[in-house]
């Protein structure tokens, strides 16, 4: 019954050392006129460094068939672990890049995905000295933000099948490079399968995944209180949500942690509601700015149309990114201390 | 029988019709046939098949193993194997079949009980992706529904194929005892949740649009599970397909073998060898995405002709006229 497993080691053989196993790739310019980056791992007697591959093409895969001219080994994406698209080309219908990564079932559907802003070519690069895989730096570096709740958790799948989801768009991450090194320049928004050119803070990142229910590990948020810092950490959100004709409303009650306040003193009820007021207060400011920008992006980020599509069909227009933008959408914000750490 | 064939792909069908409402269309197939299976209990011993009705199902069965190879041919050279030759896959997966058919009918049934430890492992994986499941998607429940909403319902019969089967194997089972209707009920949900199951996860994960491109969802799912264990999961619950679906097209031949020879010989080796290389040269020219496209669109009107509809005929007319198996012994 298990003969079949036996033929791998016939037709289908594909042995590591006759590939070169690209970690990370990349794209810029339009369909067309594409250009791909494909960083994988060479190693020599001494030590192990990253060769960087430019394909020029009018498809993703033609770029990679023109790649394969350059390589003395066959290109093989199977332990890919990160996507990098110019913010350029992210404009553009960004699934038209990605689908031959879905087709194949060769290549691995989990890989972390991010908006650049300029040209690709630094953050490969850079790269080159790094000791891990180019993928594998990438893809530690976005999942550090996932668990810092600065983005929205995506891999390569479920951003993908964002991009088909008609009731809610896709925020990924937006990196720039700062002083040669890539720092994380906040969350892109999309509208349909387009980057919209908005993006958001980091800062607002954070609270665009309160209001989507997917906080990370972390999720810290610090502000000046009478000239002295607070800082909170996020222990639980919940959010309620009332759907009218032209109206959502959004009740988001958070449980928070203080993990800096100088002033001290939390026992005292009244400090303590003092305290829950001015961070409820500011939260909710900074939540409906938020709000404010996904509208004008035309960005449903954090799948609104899906609860109205689900519960409300009847309110629910096909046209969601245009109807979601012309709603009134208040959000209000209950915070409530729990824990003060191990001081008052 | 059930689980082999269209377990991987039948939601995609399902689900472009039924949309939201699929799950709601198979759970009423479902009663149907768990109606059915009473109906199979009480009425058995008037199910007899004359000439006629013997060659219409011996077609039948044919054509099902076939489109059966085919299809198994296909996923494999698309998933696992995509440089093998047809051929050769066709070659030795109906080898491991002739092998198990020729040996004692007990091995063929065993092998199945020998699988279900794989059914908890798969479904462990399945739960893998609960984090990306979306339950938004499984409403609105009856809006808008499309022109073609009420084929959810024929689609769903994909599930419940081979179930003529317990009519036609139920006198070899057990002679004249009645089989209990708690270990009917077990049976009945056992396979009902395990479809249902399927159904829900791919609701949950995909979205309306995104499952008229994913012909295989389930297999789609766990490709894209990562874990650290596997690199690829997809990989191994087909393998595990592979199995359930080896022993379902050795449980048809199994039951041809005994409408066909009607156990007058104890293992036919030339003719089986002969039936399995017919069914191998015609799989092998086959194997194209045109032939799974259509089979997937019709097969399901001969699910519903042999495996409902044809079955309560005879019966009904064997009843009428008064014929019951006993009267023939145990041969069909």
């Amino acid at each position: 019954m298990f003969v079949p497993l036996l033929l791998v080691g016939c037709w289908d053989e594909r042995l590591y050392k006759n590939s070169s196993v690209v970690s990370l790739t990349g794209f810029e310019g339009e369909m067309g006129d594409v250009t791909a980056y494909y960083a994988y791992p060479e190693a020599t007697t001494t030590e192990m460094k990253t060769i960087i591959i430019i394909g020029k093409g009018m498809s993703p895969r033609a770029v990679r068939q023109n790649a394969e001219l350059k390589v003395e080994q066959t290109l093989d994406l199977s332990v890919l672990s990160a996507i990098l698209i110019s913010e350029d080309t992210a404009k553009d219908d960004i699934y038209e890049y990605l689908d031959i990564y879905f087709r194949d079932a060769a290549n691995p559907i989990t890989p972390k995905v991010a908006i650049i802003q300029g040209d690709l070519k630094p953050f490969f690069e850079l790269s080159e000295q790094k000791v891990t895989t180019a993928g594998e730096f990438y893809n530690r570096f976005i999942t550090s933000l996932e668990e810092n709740s600065m983005v929205i958790p995506y891999t390569l799948q479920t951003a993908g099948s964002v991009l088909f989801e008609q009731a809610q768009d896709l925020a990924l991450p937006y990196i720039k490079m700062d002083e040669d090194k890539p720092m994380a320049d906040g969350v892109a928004l999309f509208s349909g399968r387009s980057f919209t050119g908005e993006t958001l803070s980091s800062e607002q990142g954070l609270l665009l995944n309160i209001l989507n229910e997917s906080l990370g590990h972390a999720a810290r948020i610090t502000y000046l209180y009478e000239e002295s810092p607070v800082s909170i950490r996020v222990n639980k959100s919940k959010r309620n949500i009332s759907v009218s004709e032209d109206k959502i409303e959004i009740v988001q009650k958070i449980e928070v942690v203080v993990t800096e306040f100088p002033q001290d003193h939390l026992k005292e009820k009244q400090v303590r509601e003092k305290l829950q007021k001015f961070i409820s207060e500011k939260i909710e400011k900074d939540m409906n700015e938020v709000m404010k920008k996904l509208q004008e992006a035309k960005s449903d980020a954090i799948g609104l149309g899906r609860i109205v599509r689900a519960y409300h069909p009847s309110l629910y227009k096909k046209d969601w990114n245009d109807h979601f933008s012309t709603l009134d959408i208040p959000i209000k914000v209950e915070v409530e201390i729990v824990k003060t750490g191990i001081l008052y | 029988m059930q689980t082999g064939f269209v377990f991987t792909s039948y939601q995609n069908v399902l689900i472009q019709h039924g949309q939201q409402d699929s799950t709601i269309q198979f759970s009423v197939i479902a009663i149907v046939f768990f109606l059915q299976l009473v109906f199979f209990e009480r009425m058995h011993k008037y199910f007899l098949l004359n000439r006629f009705t013997k060659i219409l199902y011996l077609i039948y069965w044919s054509c099902y193993i076939i489109v059966f190879v085919i299809y198994i041919t296909y996923v494999l050279t698309t998933w696992v194997f995509p440089n093998t030759p047809d051929i050769v896959l066709i070659a030795i997966f109906l080898s491991v079949c002739f092998y198990a058919s020729v040996s004692r009918p007990e091995t063929a049934i065993n092998i199945g009980v020998v699988l279900l430890p794989m059914l908890i492992l798969f479904l462990v994986f399945m739960f893998l992706a609960i984090p990306d499941l979306h339950a938004t998607n499984l409403l609105p429940l009856f809006h808008e529904r499309k022109d073609t909403w009420m084929m959810g319902f024929i689609y769903s019969t994909y599930a419940f194929g081979g179930a003529e089967m317990y009519v036609m194997l139920r006198k070899y089972v057990l002679n004249n005892e009645k089989i209990n209707k708690k270990v009917l009920v077990i049976y009945f949900i056992t396979v009902a949740s395990f479809y249902l199951l399927s159904i829900i996860f791919t609701l949950m994960f995909f979205s309306l649009e995104e499952i008229k491109l994913v012909p295989e969802p389930i297999l789609y799912i766990l490709h894209s599970l990562e874990v650290t264990f596997v690199k690829r999961l997809d990989l191994f619950f087909i393998y595990i397909w592979l199995s359930w679906s080896l022993v379902a097209i050795v449980n048809y031949v199994l039951v041809i073998r005994l409408v066909y020879f009607e156990k007058k010989r104890k293992a036919p080796i030339l003719q089986q060898f002969i039936f399995y290389t017919v069914i191998g040269v015609i799989s092998t020219f086959l194997v194209r995405f045109s032939v799974l496209d259509f089979f997937k669109v019709y097969l399901v009107y001969g699910i519903i002709l042999f495996t409902f509809l044809l079955p309560i005929i005879i019966i009904l007319v064997n009843k009428i006229r008064g014929r019951t198996v006993s009267e023939k012994g145990t041969s069909s």
